[in-house]
C-alpha cells in the first residue's frame, strides 16, 4: 500500500530573530518550532495541544505552506513542498486549508460574506457560473449552520462565532483533502461548536477529510482527534493515541495539562515559577524547571525527542474518534523524557 | 451588598439593510462589588453588544441605544459627558476584549501600548512607568517581560496578545473589569494562572468582574452569579450553584449538555 501520509513534517525548526535594544537590533533567535516530526494520514485528525506560545500556530503555518521551515522539511501527498515549482505549489494549495485562531484577522473587513466564500472559488477557478456561484454561497453558509441573509453582511456587522462560521465555510468551498484547524471554535459558544465538532467528523467520514486539530480546550480534542501531539516550548514532547494520552498522560507536561483542565480551580496548586520562555531554553530537559520529577540527568541531557518516521502507523479505522478505535488497537506512544521513555 | 454596576432594562439595536436588529432586549442584570458575574450563551446572542455598551464604546450608527439604564455607582452612564465617560474608560472600567488582535495596534511595540494606558491612567512617569509596565506583564504570566515590550503584536503568540489586553486592561486598578472571552486563546495551565490572578486582584483591590465566556469549567470556578443570554434576551439570571445545577430554562440545560463529554475522564 502507498504510504498512508498525507502530510508528514520532518525534523522541522522554525527560528525567529528576536530584536532587543531601542533601535531593535537583532540580539537572538527564538526557536519558535524546534525539531518537530509529525504526521497526519489521510482521513485521520491528529490534535496538537500545549502551552500558549509553544510554536503550534508557527507548525500550523509552516504545515500550510505560507512559512518556510529554517530546516527540515515538509511533505504532501508524497511531494516535497519545498521542491515543488511554483505553478506546481499553486495547484497544491487547494488541497490543504488553514483556519486561523484568529477570525477578525481572516477575513478583509470590505469584503461581504459572500464575496469572502466566492474568493478562493475563483482563485482556483472552481467558480461557474453566477448562479451556480449563489448555490455553493448558500450550501456552505448552510453547512455552517447560517441562514443566507448572512451572505451581504459585512464582517463587523457579525459576532465573534458567526465570523469564524464564515472562515470554515470559505475554508470548505475548495474541498481541501487537509483541514489545518487553528483554534476552530474557541470563539463559538458550546452548543454551536458541538454541532461545527459534528459537521467537522462528519465530513471527514463522508470525504475522508484529514485534520490538524490545534486546540487549548481539551475536551473537544478528544472528541476530535485519533492521536494526539503534545508541544511544549517548540518541541513536540508526547505522542499517543487519544484514549491512552488522556487515560495515562507519560509525559509530566501532559500530566500537568489534563490536570489544569479537569479538576477545579480550589483544588489546583498555586502556579508558580518563572513564566517558561523559548528565548532562553536551559540547558537538558526543557520542562525541568516546572517537572516534580526532575532529577540530575534532566539538567545534564536534553531526553530524545520524536524521531523522524517513527515506527508507527497511525490507529486509523475511521470510527468516530470518541467511540470506536480505542480497544486493542492503541498504537505505541512517544515519549520526550527521561523517566517515561 | 451594594451593585457597582446594575443594568436595567436595556435594549439596544443596530440599523441593517434589513431593518433594526434587537441584539439586545430588555436585560436587567446586577453586579455587585467585589463579586464575579459570568455571561454565557448563544454565539450572536448580543453579550459582546451588551459589554461594549457598559461604557458607550458601540458606534452608533448602526448601534442605537433603544432604551433603559445602565447604572454605575448609581449614575447612569447612559447621560455621562464624553470626557467623564473617557475617564472612566480603562480608568474604573477596564476591558478585555474578544479579539486581541484587533484591539492592539500593529504599528506600535507592546510597550508603547502598555505605556499609553499608564499615562492615561495612574500616576506613573519615566523609568517607574515601564518598571510598572514590566511589574504587569509578569503578573500576566508573559515570558521575558521587559525584552517583549520591544516586540510587535504580530511577533507574539495568541496566548500572549491576549495576556497584553489583560495587563492593560488592569494598569489603572479598575473597580469593575469587563472581561469578553478572556482567557479562551490561553492553554489551560496559563488560564489558572490568570484566573488566579483574577481571584488575587478581586481580593486586594476589591475588583468587580463582568466575564464573558464559552467555557463553563471557568464558569463554575468564577462566578458568584450566572446569567445566560439567547437571541438577545437574559434567559436566566442566577446564583452560581443554581443555574449549574437545577437550571429552570431549556437553554441553559441544553447548553450544559452540549459540553463534550470525554468518556475516559469524568473524574480526576
Ligand atoms: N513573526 C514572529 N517574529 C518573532 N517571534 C515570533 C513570530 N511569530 C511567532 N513568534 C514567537 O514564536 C513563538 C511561538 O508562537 P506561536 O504563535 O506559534 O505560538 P502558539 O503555540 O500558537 O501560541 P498560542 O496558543 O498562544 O496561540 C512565540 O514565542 C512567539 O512570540
Ligand atoms: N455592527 C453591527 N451591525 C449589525 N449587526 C451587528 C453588528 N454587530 C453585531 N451585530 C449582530 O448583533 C448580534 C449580537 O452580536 P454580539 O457580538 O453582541 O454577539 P455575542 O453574544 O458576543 O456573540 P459571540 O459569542 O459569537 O461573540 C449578532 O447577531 C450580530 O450579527
Ligand atoms: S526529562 Fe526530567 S525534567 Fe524532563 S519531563 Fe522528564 S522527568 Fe521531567
Ligand atoms: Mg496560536
Ligand atoms: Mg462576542
Amino acid at each position: 500500500m502507498a504510504d498512508p501520509r498525507l502530510l508528514e513534517l520532518r525534523d522541522v525548526t522554525v527560528t525567529f530573530p528576536v530584536r532587543a535594544g531601542p533601535w531593535r537590533r537583532v540580539a537572538g533567535q527564538v526557536r519558535a518550532v524546534d525539531r518537530v516530526n509529525l504526521s497526519v494520514a489521510s482521513g485521520e485528525s491528529l490534535g496538537l495541544v500545549g502551552e500558549s506560545g509553544c510554536g503550534k500556530t508557527t507548525l500550523a503555518k509552516v504545515a500550510a505552506a505560507l512559512l518556510k521551515p529554517s530546516s527540515g522539511e515538509v511533505w504532501f501527498e508524497g511531494e516535497r513542498l519545498s521542491a515543488m515549482t511554483g505553478s506546481r505549489l499553486r495547484q497544491m494549495r487547494r488541497r490543504w486549508q488553514l483556519i486561523f485562531q484568529d477570525p477578525a484577522n481572516a477575513l478583509n473587513p470590505r469584503f461581504t460574506v459572500r464575496q469572502a466564500i466566492e474568493e478562493p472559488l475563483i482563485i482556483h477557478r472552481l467558480d461557474g457560473t453566477v448562479a451556480d456561484r449563489r448555490n455553493t454561497v448558500a450550501a456552505l453558509l448552510d453547512k455552517v449552520g447560517l441562514a443566507e441573509t448572512f451572505a451581504d453582511r459585512l464582517p463587523s456587522e457579525l459576532s465573534g462565532g458567526e465570523r469564524q462560521r464564515v472562515v470554515i465555510a470559505r475554508a470548505l468551498a475548495v474541498q481541501p483533502r487537509l483541514l489545518i484547524c487553528d483554534e476552530p471554535i474557541a470563539s463559538l459558544d458550546v452548543s454551536i461548536g458541538a454541532q461545527m465538532l459534528e459537521l467537522l467528523r462528519d465530513l471527514q467520514r463522508r470525504e475522508h477529510l484529514s485534520y490538524l486539530f490545534i486546540s487549548h480546550d481539551l475536551r473537544s480534542v478528544a472528541s476530535m482527534a485519533h492521536r494526539v501531539a503534545v508541544m511544549y516550548l517548540g518541541a513536540v514532547v508526547e505522542v499517543a493515541s487519544t484514549e491512552a494520552l488522556f487515560r495515562v498522560p507519560w509525559h509530566p507536561y501532559t500530566e500537568l495539562l489534563l490536570r489544569s483542565a479537569f479538576q477545579p480551580l480550589s483544588a489546583q496548586g498555586v502556579a508558580g515559577g518563572e513564566a517558561p520562555s523559548a528565548l532562553h531554553l536551559s540547558s537538558g530537559c526543557r520542562f525541568r524547571a516546572r517537572c516534580p520529577l526532575a532529577e540530575q540527568i534532566c539538567v545534564d541531557q536534553e531526553p530524545a525527542l520524536i524521531p523522524k518516521n517513527p515506527p508507527y502507523e497511525p490507529a486509523l479505522r475511521l470510527a468516530p474518534p470518541s467511540v470506536g478505535l480505542a480497544q486493542g488497537s492503541a498504537s505505541p506512544r512517544l515519549v520526550a523524557c527521561h523517566k517515561r521513555p | 451588598m451594594s451593585a457597582l454596576l446594575e443594568i436595567r432594562h436595556l435594549s439596544i439595536g443596530y440599523r441593517t439593510d434589513g431593518g433594526l436588529l434587537r441584539a439586545v432586549d430588555d436585560v436587567s442584570l446586577t453586579v455587585p462589588a467585589g463579586q464575579t458575574v459570568g455571561l454565557v450563551g448563544e454565539s450572536g446572542s448580543g453579550k459582546s453588544t451588551l459589554a461594549l455598551a457598559v461604557t458607550r464604546l458601540l458606534p452608533s450608527p448602526p448601534a442605537e441605544m433603544l432604551g433603559g439604564a445602565i447604572l454605575f455607582e448609581g449614575r447612569d452612564l447612559l447621560n455621562a459627558t464624553t470626557q467623564e465617560l473617557q475617564a472612566i474608560r480603562g480608568g474604573q472600567i477596564g476591558y478585555v476584549f474578544q479579539e486581541p488582535a484587533t484591539s492592539l495596534n500593529p504599528v506600535y511595540t507592546v510597550g508603547t501600548q502598555l505605556l499609553e494606558a499608564i499615562h492615561l491612567h495612574t500616576p506613573h512617569r519615566g523609568a517607574a512607568a515601564t518598571e510598572y509596565a514590566v511589574d504587569l506583564l509578569t503578573r500576566v504570566g508573559m515570558p521575558d517581560p521587559a525584552q517583549r515590550l520591544r516586540a510587535y503584536p504580530h511577533e507574539l503568540s495568541g496566548g500572549m496578545k491576549q495576556r497584553v489586553m489583560l495587563a492593560m486592561a488592569i494598569a489603572a486598578q479598575p473597580k469593575l473589569l469587563i472581561a469578553d472571552e478572556p482567557t479562551t486563546a490561553l492553554d489551560v495551565t496559563i488560564q489558572v494562572q490568570i484566573l488566579q490572578l483574577l481571584q488575587r486582584l478581586q481580593d486586594e483591590l476589591s475588583l468587580s468582574l463582568l466575564f464573558i465566556s464559552h467555557d463553563w469549567h471557568l464558569v463554575e470556578s468564577l462566578a458568584d452569579s450566572v446569567g445566560v443570554m439567547q437571541t438577545g434576551r437574559l434567559v436566566e439570571f442566577g446564583p452560581r450553584d443554581v443555574v449549574l445545577r437545577q437550571p429552570t430554562h431549556p437553554y441553559t440545560r441544553h447548553l450544559l449538555q452540549s459540553v463534550p463529554a470525554v468518556p475516559w475522564l469524568e473524574g480526576p
